[in-house]
């Protein structure tokens, strides 16, 4: 007894190391991991307001002037306000078309008896695993052929490529994961295939179709090589816009400025979803079932 | 009385494995009936055809004298629970209950009431906003009971609901099922591998084998009157041990076999002398006897256990085990000799 109350009130070096370690590791990885995100970002939101005269070099830490003209300059002489529409709109036209062919082709891989379904079920990611430039190239030239070179039409066709494989593939497993218990009960208390889909699949391929949409949204926000050979000149989006500051007349400060702008609505959409899946999701996805 | 369910022949395959050969079965109105059998002999498959879940290759289901073969689960108006409940996991417990009268397309404004009365039956009354995972699994499954009355359905199916339970609340859920199912007067239909649960709330047990129905009767004959040997080593635990037909007058045998010579009284037999046959002796039915009286069974205690309500003990007769249960009041040790006997109409003849 008396041994025993020694051992818990003075714990061994080795455990006292131990516990240590249990608290600093997880902290260690928490710091490099928003130093990683962060220093970044830091970096970006002080080149967007440093003084394009003063300028900032090495070996200064900080800028040598801050400005908002930078701002000013976008806003102003860019007409930066036509390509944040047109990548606004490609990226939600390109969420809904992605989302309208994944969710019947997803239900008929997930839940029929098809032959070959692995198969095309590995097909589907090929798009993502080939090199972005080569599909871009090539997709372009389909395009083309189709008349819709420098469409709406034929970008947000040419971003619905890169979003539909991982559309598809989450919404798939959420339909493979919907318990067929669950399903029969609906069907055995009286629900047609249609209610079967509005109130057992929607529901609970949701938590999918969130994650699907944020992607495929995201994924055309910023996607550039498919706009570029497809859209220019007459479809400029905030990445093209970029690519013209960073590439053909480099100018860090409006760079930085451009790629804040392109962040806003990302962030925004994340926080919106974060969100609606902690309180409506969560608990169906995660519930004992 | 009329039947509420007519299976007729009815064959199921999985490709070129046949789950169910020719099953034959009618359920009367108001029965509570199980289909019992050992993990894989097709229960679930027979039941999953009465709902409608699948079809079948051969044969006919009839619900009362309508055949039910191509009509769809949805307008069968069957109501099953689930070993996994299979609750919606987004509704409340409240919705849940509530599904079944939307789809009959029950008046609006009666759900409230029928989903309050259908809660109050099996215990759940102020439950009805809770999530399902925020429930236990007794809980979850009276929800799913909840949900399958509340739409008063032809047929109550039931497919192991209480498997996930632990073993007090399993008792306590089934009690609640056989009053909800009896108050409503309900066919129900019940599947199990329990032998204890068979028997506990059944009005017929069926036992299957292998795809095939084996016996089909009350709980009693089941355990008293198993017609093979496969339902008597199923249901209970029993003492099956080859013997041979000595003589017989009418219902009145006389078996030769390793406990020695017995006399036994079983007017379903019809095996002749010379013939070679399995005789059943429940272990309850043995009591401590003077040595020499009719039907003495002679052996060494190997293992006595207590077990509360009864001693448990295998006793060795002549090299062959024999398995009792006494009661608790009698003191044996082990390795002691010890003599038993079994009234000769507790003695079941049974084929080889
Ligand atoms: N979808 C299926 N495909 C192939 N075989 C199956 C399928 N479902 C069940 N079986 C087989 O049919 C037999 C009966 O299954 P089941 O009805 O589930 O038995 P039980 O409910 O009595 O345990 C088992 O041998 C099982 O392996
Ligand atoms: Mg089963």
């Amino acid at each position: 007894m008396q041994g025993n109350t020694n051992t818990k009130t003075v714990p061994s070096p080795a455990r006292l190391t131990r516990k240590l370690l249990r608290i600093l590791l997880p902290a260690a990885f928490i710091l490099i991991f928003f130093a990683w995100i962060l220093i970044p970002m830091a970096y970006t939101v002080l080149w967007s307001v440093t003084d394009p005269k003063a300028g900032w070099a090495y070996p200064n830490a900080l800028p040598l002037g801050y400005s908002l003209d930078t701002w000013e300059y976008v806003f102003k002489f860019v007409k930066i306000w036509d390509p944040i529409k047109n990548s606004l709109l490609i990226a939600l036209a390109t969420t809904a078309v992605a989302f309208l062919f994944s969710l019947p082709a997803a239900y008929a891989l997930g839940r029929l008896d098809l032959k070959g379904k692995s198969l095309i079920k590995n097909l589907i990611l090929l798009p993502m695993i080939l090199p972005g430039m080569a599909m871009a190239i090539y997709v372009g030239r389909v395009i083309n052929r189709m008349g819709l070179s420098g469409t709406y039409a034929g970008v947000i066709l040419a971003h619905c490529l890169g979003g539909i494989p991982y559309m598809l593939r989450v919404l798939i497993v959420g339909f493979e994961v919907v318990p067929q218990d669950i399903l029969d009960a609906a069907a055995n208390l009286g629900g047609g295939p249609g209610v079967r889909f509005r109130e057992v699949y929607l529901p609970m391929i949701a938590p999918s179709v969130v994650s699907g949409g944020i992607f495929t949204f995201i994924n055309s926000m910023e996607e550039f090589t498919m706009t570029f050979i497809i859209g220019l000149p007459t479809i400029k989006t905030i990445p093209t816009v970029l690519f013209s500051f960073l590439g053909e007349s480099y100018s860090a400060t409006r760079g930085a400025v451009v790629t804040l702008i392109l962040l806003v609505p990302n962030l925004i959409l994340l926080m919106i979803v974060e969100k609606c899946i902690k309180t409506e999701y969560m608990g169906a996805a995660l519930g004992k079932m | 009385m009329e039947n509420s369910l007519t299976i007729k022949n009815v064959s199921k395959f999985y490709g070129s494995f046949q789950a169910l050969d020719k099953i034959n079965l009618a359920v009367p109105e108001g029965q509570f009936v199980t289909l019992l059998g050992p993990s894989g002999c097709g229960k679930t498959t027979l039941l999953r055809i009465i709902a409608g879940f699948l079809s079948c290759e051969e044969g006919e289901v009839y619900f009362g004298d309508r055949l039910m073969n191509d009509v769809p689960p949805e307008k069968r108006d069957t109501a099953m629970c689930f070993q996994s409940y299979a609750l919606f996991p987004n509704k409340s417990v409240y919705e849940n209950i509530r599904f079944g009268l939307r789809m009959h397309k029950v008046p609006k404004e009666q759900h409230k009431k029928l989903v309050e009365e259908a809660m109050e039956m099996v215990n759940l009354t102020g439950l009805g906003s809770r999530r399902p995972y925020e429930l236990s699994g007794g809980q979850q499954q009276r929800v799913s009971l909840a949900r399958c009355i509340v739409v008063r359905p032809r047929l109550l199916l039931f497919d192991e609901p209480l498997s996930n339970l632990d073993a007090k609340l399993r008792e306590k859920v089934r009690v609640e099922i056989r009053q909800v199912q009896r108050q409503l007067g309900i066919t129900a239909i019940y599947v199990t591998h329990d032998q204890a649960e068979a028997l506990a709330i059944s009005d017929r047990i069926v036992t299957m084998s292998a795809g095939r129905i084996v016996q089909n009767a009350d709980p009693r004959t089941i355990y008293e009157r198993p017609n093979s040997k496969y339902v008597a080593d199923f249901i209970g635990t029993a003492n099956i041990i080859p013997c041979s037909v000595e003589s017989r007058e009418g219902d009145r045998f006389v078996l030769k076999c390793a406990y020695g010579t017995l006399r036994a009284i079983d007017r379903d037999c019809t095996l002749q002398p010379g013939a070679q046959a399995s005789l059943l002796i429940r272990p309850e039915d043995l009591f401590l006897a003077a040595p020499g009286s009719e039907n003495a069974i002679t052996g060494t205690t190997r293992t006595v256990v207590y077990m509360g309500n009864v001693l448990d003990m295998f006793v060795d007769v002549n090299g062959t085990s024999l398995r009792a249960g006494i009661t608790k009041e009698n003191v044996v040790t082990e390795n002691a000799p010890v003599t038993f006997a079994v009234k000769p109409d507790r003695i079941r003849i049974l084929e080889a």
